[in-house]
């Protein structure tokens, strides 16, 4: 059985996490651990992936206000863990939300708390060869998820995600360099949904975004759907999930 | 010799790809492996890496373009066609070098010389021989323009030298270059990362060595009335290692912190252990792993280890057998060191060193007595393991070590080994 390791840190910074995921990543890619899924959830952050066709940020629907991100194209390494919030210009940060250009696929798209994001640290080529495969993989993970709370997903073609009629409850981008990954997706469960209003998520006009705590009419148990994740990513990639224990320093 | 780059296939379903950034310039040197260009597919972001070494010669799918899995993105122009030109310049050096040989040789038949004082000056300067030097003066005279030429010469042939040092087929008496007092060794790929580990480790991780002396009479007297019947019936040496190893890996099972790995947000426990055991080879150090090592007994442990460092000494060793280490023993006592503060493999946060086992007096019980004693050193993290807690564990290898008649009473020797724990 394929052997997974579970990290559960709780709220952190997204540039923090970033952080924690690139070392992750270096130390999977060099064997030195094994597969790793983080659990999480992030403070109010906006993030363009690679792909982001509009950076613009919306001002009330109604007033375009331009972000020069060109002085964030090349963010300093390691990104932002150190400085903390002290060193963003004014063009970081709006409506008080801190934005990052990121190195994954896909567009804009935007976390905060209540949404559970999560980012499985892999070697891919024991779980698939297929790069889209994979994403689809995640849907499925996502899917189950939300099937155990009366919820039904779809996928729409084309429109990688999970959807709830027509409206967008999860997002994907990834990064896989010499088959291992990085990133990975977001869950919108109770976190407050006005944030995406002022951005074009997924490089799609006009897409509405729902989310779990929308659809059931209802705040959920965030503790309770995160299990339930674990537990069909288990499944879905046929592996032996692991918590291991974060003394945090 | 080009090599094309294509749009990698990354999978059934994917047919196509995007550029979205070149990281490698046209005309730019990029190693084999470096990687050439950011790609996107959908919600995936990844890089290709160059198939060869070389210089990137031609770009011919440029940012944003979108393009079929397997077209050519671009071109690399194979580092062997690229290496030849500057190349030629160096043999032409080369050659030079025969004639010189000549040259010197009839100058000693030349009776003796006078020089200008300018001429002298210049030689002080630059710390000449003018002997080595042919005139082209009247009357065969060094002049001021022989002895900038020949500067010039030597200047270039030592560079070339330094470059070709291995390939030279020419014997070392036709350079006419005096040997110069230091030598460059070429570093080899496997000297740089020991390198940059060693560098890293002791950059990040605060070190600190902590030192036991453990009795190893008890496993000695254990080992020489078993060593034969091992031998015998399982083909093993019995030496002293797989004892350590196996007290180890019970010392970490109760001492998981040392058994961990440090990250920014926290401290990874390992459940699992993996005992390296530092190797020396030719050209090195290398670390093959024992993997679950406190599931095995010492024989079994005794002929892994033996495998293992042979392995690694013919370079047999496959790349998981030297991966995933949890802890590392380094026995630099066979080369006669009694103690010693050997630097932490990162990620891991203790390394075990174990000193040369002799014997020595000691006091026992207000009695002078000879036993066999080695220096066990634990060099540890101190971000990660705090003193006491690395004695602690020092300790129990020590207690279990030193207590090996209490543990061989309760096993029972069978056919394939002994039951229990070990």
């Amino acid at each position: 059985m394929r052997k997974c390791q579970l990290l559960k840190p709780g709220l952190v910074e997204y540039g923090e996490a970033w952080g924690i995921q690139k070392q992750l990543f270096n130390a999977r890619s060099q064997n030195e651990i094994i597969d790793t899924l983080i659990i999480l959830q992030h403070p109010p952050a906006y993030t363009f992936g690679r792909r982001t066709i509009n950076r613009q940020l919306l001002s009330n629907k109604t007033t375009m206000l331009h972000v020069n991100t060109k002085d964030n194209e090349n963010p300093p390494s390691p990104p932002f863990i150190k400085g903390g919030k002290g060193g963003f210009s004014d063009a970081n940060n709006l409506h008080g939300i801190l934005f990052y250009d990121v190195d994954r696929g896909g567009g804009a798209t935007y976390h905060g708390p209540g949404q559970i994001v999560v980012y499985p640290v892999l070697c891919l080529k024991t779980y698939t060869e297929d790069y889209h495969g994979y994403l689809r993989m995640l849907e499925e993970v996502m899917i189950r998820t939300l099937s155990e709370f009366m919820i039904s997903g779809k996928r729409l073609k084309g429109l990688t995600g999970v959807w709830v009629d027509g409206e967008k409850i999860a997002s994907i981008g990834v990064r896989i360099i010499r088959g291992f990954t990085m990133h990975g997706f977001s869950l919108n469960v109770n976190n407050d949904l006005r944030p995406f209003d002022y951005i074009v998520p997924c490089n799609i006009e006009n897409v509405r975004i729902t989310s779990m705590s929308k659809v059931m009419g209802k705040a959920l148990n965030l503790s309770g759907i995160e299990d339930a994740l674990i537990r069909h990513f288990a499944t879905v990639f046929d592996m032996a999930l692991e918590t291991r224990l974060i003394a945090v320093a | 010799m080009s090599k094309d780059v294509i749009m990698p296939q990354m999978g059934e379903s994917v047919a196509e790809g995007t550029i979205l950034k070149w990281l490698v310039e046209e005309g730019q040197r990029v190693e084999k492996d470096q990687p050439l260009v950011e790609i996107s597919t959908d919600k995936v972001d990844t890089e290709v890496p160059s198939p060869v070494a070389g210089i990137l010669t031609n770009i011919i799918h440029h940012v944003d373009e979108t393009v079929p899995v397997g077209t050519v993105i671009a071109v690399i122009e194979d580092i062997q066609g690229v290496l030849l030109t500057p190349k030629t310049d160096i043999s032409e050096i080369i050659k030079v070098k025969p004639e010189e040989k000549n040259e010197t040789i009839e100058e000693k038949q030349v009776y003796e010389k006078r020089y200008s004082p300018l001429v002298r000056r210049l030689a002080r300067e630059y710390g000449i021989d003018l002997e080595k030097i042919k005139g082209t003066g009247l009357g065969g005279r060094v002049t001021k323009e022989d002895v900038l030429e020949y500067i010039e010469t030597t200047r270039k042939i030592s560079v070339s030298i330094s470059r070709e040092v291995r390939e030279a087929e020419v014997p070392e008496k036709a350079i006419e270059v005096e040997k110069p007092a230091e030598e460059l060794i070429p570093l080899s790929p496997k000297r740089k990362i020991i390198a940059e580990r060693m560098a890293e480790s002791k950059r990040t991780a605060p070190h600190v060595t902590t030192t036991f002396e453990i009795d190893m009479t008890k496993v000695a007297r254990y080992r020489d009335a078993n060593k034969d019947a091992i031998m015998k019936t399982h083909g093993v040496h019995l030496t002293y290692l797989p004892f350590i190893i196996s007290a180890a890996a019970l010392a970490l099972k109760e001492y998981p912190v040392i058994n961990s790995s440090w990250s920014d947000g926290g401290i990874i426990l390992k459940r699992y252990i993996n005992i390296g055991i530092a190797v020396s080879v030719d050209d090195g150090l290398i670390v093959p792993v024992i993997k679950d090592a406190e599931r095995k007994g010492i024989i079994e442990l005794g002929r892994e280890s033996q495998d293992l460092a042979k392995r690694a000494k013919e370079k047999r060793l496959k790349v998981d057998e030297v991966q995933g280490g949890t802890f590392t023993i380094t026995n630099y006592g066979i080369t006669g060191s009694l103690i010693g503060t050997p630097i932490i493999l990162l990620p891991q946060v203790a390394i075990l060193g174990i000193g040369a086992i002799t014997k020595r007096t000691v006091v026992i019980d207000d009695a002078i007595a000879i036993r066999h004693m080695a220096y066990f050193s634990l060099s540890f993290d101190h971000r990660v393991i705090d003193g006491a807690q690395a004695d602690q564990f020092l300790l129990k290898i020590k207690t279990i070590l030193e207590g090996w008649e209490a543990k061989v009473e309760k096993m029972s020797v069978t056919q394939t080994g002994f039951g229990g724990v070990w």
